[in-house]
Order: structure tokens, then sequence, then C-alpha cells
């Protein structure tokens, strides 16, 4: 079967690398997946999997296999012109990137919906890091403006602080609090060919979660990308504690390179479309 | 908007293939609005080879710049797959976008040579067909076929006393002149109170084809500073629409179908002298701008036809393409 990724970078005629879902959904999975390959005009195919990309008129006209891939509940947003359970007349299946946008989908929609996280490859990030000595810079990934979103009520930031631990922001756009709390913050420009470097140059991620707003349905992606640089990710300030001495960094990092391989290698999200193109 | 005319003109002739892109989505309501799509035309998302007679592909000079990676990504696919029939290539720019292609311490004509080189390269073997014969000129190759439009598409309205311009609204100033517009747009405000129309720019943002040609066949005068741009569409539409056209002297192949003060106005690059012509149609002499809009009508009704598009199109496909 010949299988073709329309994703959002490509289809919006953004940068390669300025959206990471169409990093993490498609492009790390091609190269190890024979049967698929990026879309391009004109080309033909068997199976069109649309990297949240909303081309209703061709997905009307297209007689081929056709799944819808989402990473955000893009209908909540007035710009996206997203209509839903109109578009899923027009497909066989969509997949998700979280457990959670899976319930919500299925709510509204009777074409099938899949859970397929969102995976790493360990292999393009080179040698985990090599844990040392306390906790000195814990780095942070994600768009600026949410920064002020996740940090606002202070707590993290204070705790850091006294911890006399440093931030790395690695962001779109360096950010500053309107209160330090005296912390300090080392601003990084976000870039996938520097990202690991970036973070092996820091002890943890710092990876608060919150469930309001759609930070609800975000998937575990940078979590993983933590995890296969050798850093364990702190989504609460118990999790900082936990971590603070390095053998406990250690063991978290072979615990979780381990269970990278046995769940979240892209092999197994290359193996689950497989599957799902397969079924419909 | 450039493949509905054509559709319109060989829709007895043809059965056309539109395959879809991710640059024009002329399915989204925004363009059905603008245009609606010719009934004669079927969309196919990939492309069958042995299927077609030809390919046509559409082109402008800003494919120079791979910044622009929608336009360029565009043509460059399409050309890549398409492999076993002839492809047309229409260009419907001229080779000026120093915004890009000129460097430091590169001429003007250094910068527009770059843009010849560039494209050649691009169309490579395919065949060019440009709007204008001063674009296959400026070009220095290229197979000239000037528009045309079905006339009753357009409305010739009671006219209001009001100045309406269509040029694009962003992106390449130096080929649409739009230093000049704006210019004239301050100094005509300055000296007369006087707006400009400028379409999605002051007026009709929602961009609905029977508003805009509502609002043009209701417009006195139309105003078109941009010299560059090989036979400018919303001109043509303007005279079919009875508007007095103002044009800026030196645009493509005026010599063979305008007469000034007869058919149009043909202006100097000078915003001072553009304003007192147009206050000068506008306040002291409305009568002649709507005989002068009704002499380009008949101009543009004569030679910018469906029938004379159509037959351009026939030529050039049995002469060259040996169809």
């Amino acid at each position: 079967m010949n299988i073709a990724w329309i994703v959002f970078d490509k289809w919006h005629g953004r940068k390669i690398g300025s959206i990471g879902s169409s990093i993490i959904r498609a492009r790390w999975l091609l190269p190890h997946w024979p049967e698929a390959e990026l879309w391009t005009h004109g080309m033909k195919a068997d199976a069109y999997i649309f990297q949240k990309v909303y081309w209703k008129h061709f997905m009307k006209d297209c007689k081929a296999k056709k799944i819808l891939d989402l990473c955000d509940p893009d209908w909540f947003n007035t710009k996206n012109s997203l209509d839903l359970t109109d578009i899923a007349h027009y497909i066989d299946a969509i997949t998700c990137s979280s457990q959670e946008l899976v319930d919500l989908v299925k709510k509204y929609v009777s074409v099938p919906v899949f859970y397929v996280p969102d995976r790493v490859d360990p292999a393009i990030f080179g040698e985990p890091k090599e844990h040392t000595g306390k906790i000195e810079k814990a780095a942070w990934i994600g768009y600026w403006h949410n920064a002020d979103d996740l940090f606002k009520d202070g707590v993290i930031l204070s705790s850091l602080a006294n911890k006399n631990i440093t931030l790395k922001i690695i962001s779109n756009q360096d950010w500053q609090p309107i209160s330090d709390y005296g912390l300090n913050i080392e601003n990084s420009k976000f870039d996938w060919d520097s990202l690991s470097s970036e973070l092996k140059d820091c002890d943890i991620l710092l990876n608060p979660r919150p469930i309001y707003r759609h930070y609800r349905f975000k998937s575990n992606n940078k979590t993983l990308i933590a995890w296969a640089n050798g850093l364990p990710a702190a989504e609460t300030l118990d999790d900082l504690k936990k971590f603070g001495d390095p053998i406990t960094r250690e063991k978290e990092k072979e615990k979780r390179l381990k269970e990278i391989e046995e769940k979240w290698h892209i092999r197994y999200s290359i193996k689950e479309y497989n599957e799902i193109l397969a079924k419909i | 908007m450039h493949q509905t005319r054509l559709v319109q003109a060989l829709k007895d002739d043809a059965e056309f293939y539109l395959c879809y892109n991710s640059w024009r989505q002329w399915q989204d309501k925004r363009f059905l609005k603008a245009r609606p799509i010719p009934d004669n035309i079927k969309f196919v998302t990939h492309y069958e080879p042995k299927t077609y007679d030809f390919a046509i592909l559409h082109i402008d000079q800003q494919i120079c710049n791979p910044q622009i990676l929608g336009k360029a990504t565009v043509y460059q696919e399409f050309n890549d797959c398409i492999q076993d029939i002839p492809k047309v290539v229409i260009n419907h720019g001229s080779p000026y976008y120093p915004e890009f292609l000129k460097l430091d311490k590169m001429t003007d004509k250094d910068a527009e040579d770059e843009a010849r080189r560039i494209v050649k390269d691009k169309v490579g073997g395919n065949l060019m067909v440009v709007n204008s014969h001063q674009a296959a000129k400026e070009w220095g190759w290229g197979y000239p076929i000037v528009h045309g439009y079905n006339a009753d598409d357009f409305w010739d309205l009671p006219k209001e006393p009001r100045i309406f311009t269509a040029l694009s609204p962003a992106g390449l100033d130096y080929y649409y002149n739009r230093e000049c517009l704006n210019e004239v747009s301050k100094l005509l405000e300055e000296q007369t109170g006087q707006q400009i129309y400028w379409a999605k720019v002051n007026c009709l943002q929602d961009g609905n084809f029977d508003e805009y040609r509502d609002f043009l066949g209701r417009s006195l005068i139309y105003f078109d500073p941009s010299y560059l741009t090989p036979m400018n569409g919303a001109r043509t539409e303007a005279m079919l629409s009875g508007a007095c056209v103002v044009q800026v002297e030196g645009a493509h192949d005026l010599a063979r179908f305008a007469k000034n003060t007869e058919n149009m106005v043909i202006a100097p690059n000078k915003p001072q002298e553009i304003v007192k012509i147009l206050t000068h149609l506008l306040e002291e002499n409305p009568e002649e701008a709507k005989r002068i809009g009704l002499k380009g009508k008949e101009t543009a009704r004569a030679l910018f036809n469906l029938e004379n598009y159509r037959r351009q199109w026939l030529d050039f496909i049995h002469n060259e393409l040996k169809i």
C-alpha cells in the first residue's frame, strides 16, 4: 500500500520544523516506513493521512482510504474552520495523539477513532545525558505564550529560585515573567537541530501538565523527548524533589529508555497506522 | 480566476480537469464567492498518466523565491509529477521582482536578468505562454495570448462619482507600482477630501463576485497605477463595466488598443499629475469620463472577448502542441 502523508507544515507553506506536530506525527516516522511518503502535488496514493489538514473538498473527491490525524481540538478555535462532524463524513477513520482527544471526538463522529500516541526515535538524539551532581538547570520547552500561563502563579518559579536552579526556556521567543522571584532564566531559541544539546545542557525537564483548557488534550510528547535524551521529566514540584540526586536520575533514565523501547518507539506508531489502514 | 476564463472560452472544445493544490483552494467559500467555478470543470485529487492531452501550469516571477513555499512548491511538484504529456506554463508576470532579486550592488537590469535566468531554468523545456506581447519581449521568450472575458459577466450600471481600484492589496510592491497608488491616495485626500476605493483594502472586503461587479459597474473611474503587469485583468473588467479607466503610461500593449482620452485616459507616472486628471474627471467633467468609459467598453468587448481568447488558444494548441 502506498500511503501519502499530507502534513500541516507543508500544506500551509510553513518551514519544516516550525510545526512540532508535523515533525512528531509524520516526519519522524517516514524514514522508517517504506510504504509511506510525504504527499506531493499530483501524486496518487492508496491511502492519505491528513495530519491536522482539514481539506474537506479533497477528501470528498478522493476515493482512496483516508485518515484524519488530530493532535488538538482545533474546532474549539474559530480561526481553524474545522467542522468536525461534517468532515468525518468524508474520511474512514480519525487518529488522535491523546486518549482525552479520542474520548471527546468519539462523541461527535461515527467513523472509528483510534489513539495513536506521539512517539519518539531515541536514535535521532544520540547518546543520552550522563547525570552528575545536583540539579543545577531545568529545561522547559514550549511556545512562549504558554509559559506565561503555566508559570503565572509563581509557585514553580519561586521553588526553583529557592533551590538555586536555573530555568532554561527553549521556545520560539524569549520569555521573561513579570516577577522572576530572583530566578536565573536562560532563553534559548527552539530548533529541532539543537534541541537535544539544549536539553542535555540541563538536568531535568520541567513539564507541568495542567488539566484545564486545551492543555488537557495534549500528548506527553515533551516528556517522551526528555526521556529519549536521558532526562527525567518533572510534572510536579514533588518530581523535582524526587529526582534531586544524580543516582535517581540515572535510574530513571534507564527505566524510561527501556520504556520507550517497549512502548513509545515510533515503530509502534507505524505498526498501528498500518493496522488501522488494513482495517478501514 | 485565470483558469475560469480559459475554461469558459474552451467549453465546447475541451474537457478540463483541475488537480487539487494546497495554494489555491478553489472550492473554499471565499474563492467561490469571488468567482463561480464553471460547470465544465472536473476536480481530480491526483495526476493520472495517459489520461490528458496536455497540462497547464501557472507561475509568475514569485517562483524565483523559494521562501514563498506554497507557490513555488505547487509548480515544482506538478512539473516533476507530470512527465508523459506536454506542459504549458502560463507565466502571468513580468521579470520585475527587485524586493527579492535585487541584491547589494546589483542594477535593476541585473535583477531582471536574474528573474529571466531563474524562470528559464524552472520552465525548462515546457512551452511558456504570457499574457501580453510586451511580456514576451521582456522575458525574452514566450507566446503571448491576451485574455478574454464573457462581456455579460460585467455590468455597466448608472455611475457613482467615485474612483475605484482593484489593484492587488499586498505583495510585489514595485511590480504593482503601489507607491504611486499610495501617494495619489494621500494627495487626493489632502487636496480634495476624495478617497480612492481600493478593493479588499477599504471596501469590498468580502470578495463577493456579485458585490464586486455591482460596485465596479457603478464606479465612474477606475484607476490602474500598474504598468509592469501584463494586461491587468481587473482593468479589463472595469472597461467592460463602462468605467473610465485612468491608466499610468507604459502599461503593456497599450499601443495595441488604447487611445488617450478616447477609450482610456493615459496618465504620467506622477502622482500630482494623476490627482489633477482624476479631479478634473470627477469634479469638472464627469460626462467626459462617461463617454470615455463607454468607448472603453466597446473596445474591450471587441478585443477582449471569449471568442478571441478561444481562437488564440486553439491556434496555439494546434500550431505549437500539434494537437
